[in-house]
């Protein structure tokens, strides 16, 4: 069954790619679209929703990451995250043409750019305490979430201006006070703030996703808001966020920036807290306990793995590593117990992926190659969307009193 | 619900299968005919000692089951240190463990590959 959901899962990044949902390589969108053309149906409306949610979420975080660095003069590093943020404003246009056309992606494009502009001209403000120029670009700011929802309003009726309009305020409020706790040094608040902010994108990518079905309702099979589609929505995200909060962790621990370290590990721990949450809601207090338990011992070791290549120290970098491989077997043994019809051996190698992927990550951020650091991180976000997805699916089929399809 | 079933199904199974006694088993003579009342069975299922704690009467044998696809022990001590009562390793699902407690008390245990698994016998 993990087979077929996980083959499912790759169908869907496939076709969350003809979306323009994903990294978007240019050959696999070229060919996902041609398939799209002949099966329509292909793409499920909990496909849809969790694609948008998650280059939503994703446009946050990693305008928090850009806004960071640039606020504290890493200019390499807020180049190559800048870029990634760039590389998802055009997977999320991408999204927006294969449902209204290239002209509207390329509309979407310059208009979704626009804010990531007055969001720059307000961190140049902030960095130059140029109070005017922070007022300007606030106003810029707020005048354009009327743009944007007129753009929205006119390529779908479902969507009200009023609504979208105050939604995407809400998101540029949101954004504002990262950047004031980010210049404020208040990390603890700005992580809260990203976290909160990621969160908030939800508001927006599933009306989005819920107007275009309901605006071409034979091309998207189900429904957005069925039970079913709402875990594995709220999976993604979580498992998603623990894997740029922890690069964030590591990349402040690699950088000597201890106490944006201690409060970016205290984000990390508290969306471990809800994954073990959801976990929780599920199979009971108990399994939530020990889900965390387990779940927190593989951020210890990721801490152990960067502790050990900040000191250049080989052994303790090796030893980390064998700990992390050991520790997929764990969690996919803790996952089977829960769920029989998720194998230990495939869900050991889905982790051992994720372990691979995101300390190709902490690699690159101790070479400073952030270049590299931004696109693996986008990288090993996207593929928390194979253990999610079968983990959903797999609760789904388990519980379908609870998580209906439909 | 699922859990239940499979907490039963380990529970039958383990009840209907005697276990053999591993060698850090209280020694047979001391499980006299005296002493020996019915068995209690525990499962160790996602990663937890189910129940986490048992009342038994001197005496009893307890078996823990594994229903985990992975290593666990059953570890006599605080969660942290070994106190050198028991140590089963349980290498893996559908194995067992069996311990008879011979003196009253209470004996926690934990697992020590998983420290945040713990679990307590209190013995009348």
């Amino acid at each position: 069954m993990l087979k077929q959901s996980m083959q499912r899962g790759l169908m869907g990044l496939g076709l969350v790619a003809t979306l323009g949902l994903g990294s978007a390589r240019a050959q696999g969108t070229a060919d996902t679209k041609m398939a799209m053309e002949h099966s329509p149906m292909a793409v499920t409306a909990s496909d849809l929703r969790v694609g948008l949610n998650n280059l939503f979420a994703e446009h946050l975080i990693l305008a928090g990451d850009a806004t960071g660095a640039a606020l504290a003069g890493r200019s390499d590093e807020f180049k190559a995250a800048a870029a990634a943020l760039d590389a998802n404003s055009v997977a999320l246009s991408q999204a927006v043409g294969s449902v209204y056309g290239h002209d509207a992606e390329e509309a979407f494009l310059a208009l979704w750019r626009k804010h990531i502009g007055f969001t720059v001209d307000y961190v140049t403000g902030i960095a130059t305490k140029d109070k005017a120029k922070q007022d300007a670009a606030v106003n810029a700011l707020l005048g354009y979430t009327k743009d944007l929802a007129a753009f929205l309003n006119a390529a779908n009726p479902n969507l009200p201006v009023s609504v979208v309009s105050d939604l995407v305020k809400s998101h540029v409020v949101g954004l504002k006070s990262v950047i004031d706790n980010q210049a404020a040094m208040n990390y603890a608040q700005a992580y809260a703030g990203v976290r909160a902010g990621a969160a908030h994108m939800q508001m927006i990518g599933d009306p989005l996703a819920g107007a275009i079905v309901k605006q071409y309702p034979g091309q998207f099979a189900g429904m957005t808001d069925a039970a079913s589609a709402s875990l594995r929505a709220a999976l993604n995200l979580t498992l998603r966020e623990h894997v740029y909060l922890a690069a964030s962790a590591t990349e402040a621990a690699l950088g000597g920036r201890s106490q944006e370290f201690t409060d970016a590990a205290g984000a990390l721990d508290a969306n471990s807290v809800q994954l073990s949450k959801a976990i929780g809601s599920v199979y009971g207090a108990d399994a939530e306990t020990a889900f965390l338990a387990l779940w927190r011992k593989h951020i210890g070791f990721f801490v152990d793995y960067t502790t050990g290549v900040a000191k250049k120290d080989r052994k303790a970098q090796e030893k980390a590593v064998k700990d992390l491989i050991g520790y997929a077997r764990d969690f996919a043994a803790f996952l089977n117990s829960a769920n029989p019809d998720l194998p230990t051996s495939v869900v050991s190698e889905l982790v051992k992926s994720h372990v691979v992927g995101l300390k190709a990550v902490v690699d690159a951020q101790a070479k400073g190659d952030w270049t590299t650091a931004y696109a693996r991180l986008r990288e090993a976000a996207a593929h928390m969307q194979m253990i999610a997805d079968p983990l959903a699916d797999g609760i789904s089929k388990q519980f379908p009193e609870k998580f209906a399809s439909r | 619900m699922r859990q239940f079933r499979h907490w039963w199904l380990a529970a039958v199974l383990a009840l209907t299968a005697w276990a053999p006694a591993p060698a850090c088993q209280t020694p047979e003579s001391s499980r006299s005919a005296a002493v020996a009342t019915a068995d209690t069975v525990l499962a160790i299922q996602t990663f937890q000692f189910r129940p986490k704690m048992v009342e038994i009467a001197t005496g009893t044998r307890v078996t823990w089951t594994n229903s985990d696809e992975i290593e666990h022990t059953v570890t006599s001590g605080d969660g942290e240190t070994a106190d050198g009562r028991f140590n089963g390793v349980i290498d893996g699902k559908g194995k067992s463990f069996s311990f008879t407690f011979t003196q009253p008390g209470r004996f926690t245990y934990y697992c020590d590959r998983h420290h945040f698994m713990r679990g307590e016998i209190r013995v009348k």
